[in-house]
């Protein structure tokens, strides 16, 4: 069973791609493929689809794995990072950008960084600051309406 | 008129604040990630409206050869391509600044812009006549099979698995088809989502893949990435660089040229071609992906001279060849103004003006960019934990100003993890986004040259310009193969001068069918 686990965990990236290959060629399939002269919506994603899932095939069978690297204790920074980046993307329709880049950038530094709370608090209050008035204010991009600064 | 004309309008004392704001505005705006040509343009556009056309066209140029450059730096300095064409600086100018030699790397980059520019300046007020001539015979056959070169080339310079970057080339091109079938308009893989009718945002994609996805990937080996940081000292190149640039600054001038001159050619398949090109006439290749100046100077020089040679379709055939000439083209058609044959005769300010702010413009770029390097590299002694958290934030803020989208915003995050997965298993990001930044064409070309030959797929073969540009193609898909024979039919062959190539390669064939344990000893 764990030599079964290794055998997949190693190839679960060819197993994706794989399966990207799939739901697309299934896409592909569900749309009108027409022929060569009269080629339909479908014919050219069925053939970039071919070649993902023969290059996919090709490398299910690949033994060299020296390429791969390994997980290692930073992998939960990572996670942690990435469970912020989603909060940020949630809130920022509903309170504009302020306040989801100064929560996110205060996560960062001071959590994930270990940055002082001096040094963190400066950088996560002037730098959305200064984005917002580059964006929306010296070159005028529509953004979601900013709770903090009413705009 | 003529040149002398076009320069007295691009010296006119507005022309020329224009063309400085327009590089400058540009080559700042460049290095914030998720901003690039296009983005900075299309924000940009609105300025134009109260100026005459000449005045527009000039500053707009100006935005995009500074902001070229400014990708150039991010790629440089933080592995970070501001556009397509700069993704292939990554390979060499991010190994040059781990090393220490960011500043060599940025100033031969600077050099090589200003001489690609300036190379190609002068080819277009040459040749544009001609040149116009020439890029009329070129029709969809052609231009499928030089995309499809261009693949080969994204499949023959991914440095690690040729497999992986196949693959990669696949899911790009998959990527590139989601949205509307460009000749029926019918949705196509959108699986009910309406936002992606219009496609995906390549811009998105790749900042997720290279900006989002080298964050998360350094954030895991935080403790390391500040020892790693390059010691800046010295801007200029030394004498030994120059010695070794030189020739790849020539070839990358006339190669982004002559690129740049064929619609669709532009500055992603110029630098992948001079970088092809420098990697198989050095002598020791295998330096390239580690930190080799010509690896820089070469694409850099091409990237340049295409992106000024791109404006020969525009100005002359009224072709757009990629999407900042298509802003450019919205922008004179604002003005009344219709690109073609005609331009240079009914609007010759326009068009000599523009050719002319051309050369001023890469003049600017060349003063304002070597002062400006120690600035920019400067960044880099910002602490990875401030660092980090800010290019995320930009890139997350700038991925939504691109179409004012949210759904941008959750592509490039969902990229970013796929990214940091790809580093994780080996599969290089960049084959995927220059697949997916050339797949339009690709398709486009592909179903035209079917229409013209009623279904038959001979027609890539049986005219004379698309079947040798696809046996190039094939050669290069298949050169790691071909290589590998020779290399086995070396080893095989001793004494190797007494054995020829035609009775060593079946005997290669033979050992590689074989078992793979048993084959080569030394």
């Amino acid at each position: 069973m764990e030599q079964l686990l290794k055998v997949v965990g190693r190839r679960a990236a060819a197993l994706f791609s794989l399966s990207v290959g799939c739901v697309g060629m299934a896409g592909s399939l569900a749309l009108e493929t027409g022929s060569l002269s009269d080629p339909g919506a479908g014919m050219w994603p069925l053939i970039v689809n071919c070649l993902t899932v023969i290059g996919s095939l090709a490398l299910l069978l690949h033994r060299d794995f020296q390429d791969h690297e390994p997980f290692t204790g930073g992998f939960r920074a990572v996670a942690a990072a990435v469970v912020g980046m989603i909060g940020y993307a949630v809130l920022f329709p509903y309170t504009g950008f302020t306040l989801p880049a100064f929560l996110l950038l205060v996560f960062w530094i001071r959590v994930l960084g270990g940055e002082t709370w001096r040094l963190t608090v400066i950088v996560s209050a002037a730098a959305p600051t200064a984005f917002f008035c580059l964006f929306s204010l010296v070159l005028n991009v529509p953004l979601p309406r900013d709770i903090i600064w009413g705009i | 008129m003529g040149l002398l004309d076009g320069l007295a309008v691009a010296l006119q004392p507005t022309n020329l604040v224009l063309v400085f704001f327009g590089v400058f505005v540009g080559m700042v705006i460049g290095v914030l990630p998720g901003l690039g040509p296009t983005a900075t343009m299309s924000l940009l556009l609105p300025l134009t409206f109260s100026m005459g056309p000449e005045s527009a066209i000039i500053m707009l140029a100006g935005i995009y050869y500074g902001s070229m450059y400014g990708g150039t730096i991010t790629s440089v300095l933080l592995r970070l391509p501001g556009e397509a064409a700069s993704i292939v600086t990554t390979f060499d100018g991010y190994q040059m600044a781990r090393q220490g030699r960011a500043g060599p790397a940025l100033g031969i980059a600077a050099v090589g812009s200003f001489l690609g520019g300036t190379v190609s300046v002068i080819g277009l007020t040459l040749l544009s006549g001609l040149l116009a001539k020439v890029a009329l015979a070129v029709g969809p056959p052609e231009f499928a099979a030089l995309t499809v070169l261009g693949m080969a080339m994204v499949a023959f310079l991914g440095t690690k698995s040729f497999t992986k970057s196949l693959v990669m080339v696949g899911i790009g091109l998959l990527i590139a088809a989601v949205g509307q079938d460009p000749i029926t308009g019918q949705a196509r893989l959108t699986f009910g989502f309406g936002e992606l009718l219009d496609g995906v945002d390549l811009v998105a994609v790749a900042m997720g893949l290279f900006g989002i996805g080298e964050m998360l990937h350094n954030l895991e080996h935080q403790t390391t990435t500040p020892t790693s940081l390059p010691s800046v000292s010295r801007v200029w190149p030394t004498r030994r660089d120059w010695r070794q640039a030189r020739g790849s600054v020539v070839r990358g001038g006339v190669i982004g040229f002559l690129i740049g001159t064929v619609p669709g050619g532009g500055g992603v398949v110029s630098s992948l071609v001079s970088y092809a090109v420098e990697k198989r006439r050095a002598k020791q290749p295998e330096r390239f992906g580690k930190g080799a100046i010509e690896g820089v100077a070469g694409p850099e020089t091409a990237n340049n001279a295409s992106s000024t040679a791109a404006f020969i379709p525009l100005l002359t055939l009224g072709l757009p060849s990629n999407v900042v000439m298509a802003v450019i083209f919205g922008a004179l058609l604002i003005h009344d103004i219709t690109p073609g044959p005609q331009l240079i005769s009914e609007h010759p300010q326009v068009f000599w003006g523009v050719i002319a702010s051309m050369y001023v413009g890469n003049l600017m770029l060349l003063v304002l960019n070597v002062p400006l390097v120690g600035m920019f590299i400067r960044l880099l002694s910002l602490r990875f934990t401030l660092l980090a958290p800010l290019t995320v934030t930009v890139i997350m803020l700038g991925v939504y100003t691109i179409n004012s989208s949210t759904f941008d915003v959750w592509v490039a995050l969902v990229c970013g993890i796929i990214g940091y997965l790809m580093r994780k298993t080996g599969f290089d990001p960049g084959p995927l986004v220059l697949a997916l930044a050339l797949g339009a064409i690709l398709e486009r070309s592909f179903r035209q040259s079917l229409l013209i030959s009623n279904g038959s797929l001979a027609i890539f073969v049986t005219r004379p310009g698309s079947a040798v540009i696809l046996v190039f193609a094939t050669l290069l898909l298949f050169s790691p193969l071909i290589g590998n024979l020779w290399r086995r039919s070396r080893k095989q062959s001793d004494p190797p001068a007494l054995t020829g190539l035609p009775e060593a390669i079946p005997r290669a064939r033979e050992k590689a069918a074989g078992s793979s344990g048993s084959g080569v000893d030394d």
